[in-house]
């Protein structure tokens, strides 16, 4: 794919990328021998640590695992689709005291990290007597930090949609709230697909720390699989490539959306103009 | 049935309308002519409020026009807009385009506001493209279709905002056109536009704007043939070379 940022390079820089190639080409090389060689010394694939992935049980845990995740991540994905929408209303209000607020709260959920306000659900808000499953107490927290975000991309998204489109709009004799609703709104989404996408993978990242509040997401049921069979490293390299295909499924996800809607793309660079 | 009185407009310290007074007749058709950045554009707008204005009174069918809320909604409903930019709802078919108006503000049921739509189409002679997203239109067709979005409203007077200028020189003819019938069928039009031949056939009224004032009005092949103030003279020499 050519760059945009870039002009096509001439023969010297071709050079010196061909030179940059080989030199970085021959790092990454030696850093995996030595990484792997490590661990073939300390006897990392010995079959001990290797033996139970090739039990269906350890992939039913697993999966069982991935599906807490996933339950997790699409509720709270829905809870900070509809929180963002809502907040971004309220952020673009006409009223400067309603504006006002909005921007406080998106600015704190946006700002505060999700770990954080796990411990506060956990921590904080039982010992006012307030008692929560610890699906909520992971799935709240993750909503609010990701409604933050996804307010500020509604905004960009609502900001992108030529003010044409609602003077036409207001001309026909809509009302404020429907030119909203029905000509800036479904535009603004089409714009903001791939940001919107983005977020859900960071949300899935988020869910990860789910063994705060003891619950069953697929990292947890890792660390079950590893104390049981006392190894670290098989467990969290098959984990870790889980996650990894999981994420970059999303991705291609969104790509394929972006390229499908064929419509101007605002990317997370260009979320917060000012 | 549109009439302005001492109307003034700033932005900042542009005083862009200045003491503007102007009354359209039902049926007429009044031509706004003038060097770029006279206030012209702004003039048009202030008529449905896309632009308030700081003073003066805007009357439509002699009540003045509200500031706020369904009442401005209901007169915007009445008086159709048509952009440069056509500004056609881009994530909405040519059909969807022109149906948006009468269900979603006149409440009309959208299969007879369909048909009419597909009426209206055919009109403007674009009924073919009903099924396409305006992005795959020529200029000319999209305006034809803007135009037909407004018409679908019956509205009692129509604007247009320089219709014709964003438009490759063949297809200015094809929006003229729909727009001459328009006149001759008796709506009450304003039309922003530098196009001579259109208000020589078709208008009443030539309204020749400069800095923000209304510097001469009248008859239009009067007006073109025979300027009576130098500004005019200046202007008209200057988009005669086009
Ligand atoms: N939203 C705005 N904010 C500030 N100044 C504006 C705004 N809109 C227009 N102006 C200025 O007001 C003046 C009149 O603008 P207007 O668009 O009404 O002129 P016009 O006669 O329609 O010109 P043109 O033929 O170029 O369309 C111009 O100097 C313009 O720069
Ligand atoms: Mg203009």
């Amino acid at each position: 794919m050519r760059d945009a940022l870039f002009e096509a390079p001439g023969p010297k820089t071709k050079r010196k990328i061909l030179v940059g190639t080989i030199i970085s080409s021959i790092a990454i090389a030696a850093i995996l021998v030595w990484v792997v060689l490590r661990l073939y010394q300390m006897g990392q694939f010995d079959a001990s640590y290797w033996y139970f992935f090739g039990q269906w049980s350890t992939w039913r845990f697993l999966l069982q695992g991935l599906a807490g995740t996933a339950e997790v991540a699409v509720t709270a994905g829905v809870i900070a689709l509809a929180l963002g929408i809502l907040f971004m209303f309220g952020r673009i209000s006409k009223n400067r005291v309603v504006s006002g607020i909005f921007r406080v709260i998106i600015n704190f959920f946006r700002g505060i990290p999700s770990l954080l306000l796990i411990y506060f659900f956990f921590l904080v808000i039982p010992s006012y007597g307030i008692k929560m499953p610890a699906f909520w107490m992971l799935t709240l927290p993750i909503s609010l930090t990701a409604s933050g975000v996804l307010a500020e991309v509604f905004r960009a998204g609502v900001n992108a949609v030529p003010k044409g489109q609602r003077e036409a709009a207001l001309s026909l004799g809509m009302t404020e709230g429907k030119v909203l609703r029905k000509i800036i709104l479904p535009q603004a989404i089409r714009y903001v697909i791939p940001s919107l996408i983005s977020q859900l993978v960071v949300v899935v990242k988020d869910t990860s720390v789910a063994y705060v509040v003891s619950f069953p997401d697929l990292l947890q049921n890792a660390r079950v699989l590893i104390s049981n069979y006392d190894s670290l490293v098989s467990v969290y390299f098959v984990v870790a490539i889980i996650y990894i295909l999981i994420n970059y499924a999303i991705n291609e996800l969104a790509v394929r959306m972006a390229r499908q809607s064929g419509t101007k793309v605002v990317t997370r660079a260009q979320e917060n103009p000012v | 049935m549109i009439e302005l009185r001492h109307v003034q407009k700033h932005f900042g310290d542009l005083h862009v309308l200045k003491d503007i007074n102007l009354k359209v007749e039902k049926g007429e058709v009044v031509v706004l002519i003038g060097p770029s950045g006279s206030g012209k554009s702004t003039l048009c707008r202030t008529i449905n409020r896309l632009e308030t204005i700081d003073s003066g009174e805007i009357l439509i069918d002699g009540k003045p026009l509200p500031q706020e809320g369904k009442e401005l909604a209901a007169t915007r409903a009445e008086i159709g807009m048509v952009f440069q930019s056509f500004n056609l709802f881009a994530h909405k078919t040519i059909l969807d385009n022109v149906t948006m108006g009468p269900v979603e503000v006149l409440h009309r049921d959208r299969k007879e506001a369909e048909a009419e739509a597909m009426e209206l189409l055919r009109r403007v002679g674009v009924a073919e493209q009903a099924k396409k997203v305006p992005a795959q239109l020529s200029g000319g067709q999209q305006q034809r279709v803007a135009i037909a979005r407004s018409l679908a409203m019956h509205p009692k007077a129509m604007l247009f905002d320089e219709p014709t200028s964003a438009l490759d020189p063949e297809m200015i003819n094809e929006v003229l056109d729909v727009m001459v019938g328009l006149a001759r069928e008796g709506m009450t039009m304003v039309v922003v536009t530098h196009e001579m031949s259109f208000a020589r056939r078709v208008s009443d009224r030539v309204e020749f704007m400069a800095d923000g004032q209304i510097l001469e009005e009248g008859d239009p092949n009067e007006f073109f043939d025979h300027p009576k103030t130098e500004r005019a003279r200046e202007f008209l020499e200057s988009i005669k070379g086009h």
